[in-house]
């Protein structure tokens, strides 16, 4: 996809930052400077997750610290919070069960994580993820709809924004569905 | 209030919304300036208490 096309698709619209994200811009601000302005041109929100501000605040515990990092989080997020409704851990589950039989490692994705899938798959109309950790979500289950690269000094980070498809999951429910025992019906 | 207006509302206070995205970015950089001399400094007070620790302690 295009930088116009991305543009397009995302204009007024949500995007959660993962925690990586908002680790390194945190640390660095200066280095995400052109990836806000991008964000800027493309009219969208970086949508608010308890989620990703449980993993981001988690290892705090200076009071200084926390309440900076609250400041922080006001400054870049919308207040809009995606609603956390009961049902996103069952749906947490049934694509965990996904990543198993993709054959993905144990534990290699984290309950949050498959929480920020569950619920970029309620809101596939509405939200997408920028992250670093491409192996998170799977390009079998998501679409990584534009990259974004940032020059940080003697690194080079690729941001990529992923969106849930909902055609390859069911897909994938599909396949699912046929499994028995020792083998897969085709 | 409606769901509209209390959408632009809250989309307001956020730095890719400000009118002023420049200042914004500097109370950012600001943010994270304080939060590096945190902790520097408490990892220098860490460091001391277990040098301490280590002097008074043969554990």
């Amino acid at each position: 996809m295009s930088a116009e096309e991305f543009k397009t698709a995302i204009t007024g619209k949500f995007v959660v930052a993962d925690t990586n994200i908002l680790i390194k811009a945190f640390e660095n601000p200066s280095y995400f400077k052109g990836f806000f302005e991008f964000l800027i041109d493309c009219n969208c929100d970086i949508a608010n997750s308890e989620l990703v501000n449980f993993e981001f605040t988690r290892n705090d515990y200076l009071p200084e610290i926390i309440k900076l990092k609250e400041e922080f989080l006001a400054k870049i997020n919308a207040t809009f919070t995606i609603p956390y409704t009961n049902g996103i851990l069952k749906e947490a589950l049934e694509i965990a069960k996904v990543y198993s039989h993709q054959g993905i490692q144990k534990g290699q994705i984290s309950l949050v994580d498959c929480c920020i899938a569950a619920l970029l798959k309620q809101y596939d109309k509405k939200l997408f993820l920028v992250t670093l950790n491409h192996l998170d979500f799977p390009i079998s289950l998501f679409d990584r709809e534009y990259i974004f690269p940032i020059n940080a000094g003697d690194n080079v980070m690729s941001l990529a924004f992923y969106r849930f498809n909902n055609e390859k999951w069911q897909k994938l429910q599909e396949c699912l569905k046929k499994i028995k025992i020792g083998r897969e019906v085709t | 209030m409606k769901d509209e207006e209390k959408i632009i509302k809250n989309r307001c206070r956020s730095i890719l919304k400000s009118d002023n995205f420049e200042r914004e970015f500097l109370e950012l950089e600001k943010i994270s300036e304080k939060a590096k001399d945190y902790i520097k400094k408490e990892n220098e007070c860490r460091r001391i208490q277990d040098g301490n620790h280590r002097k008074i302690c043969s554990c």
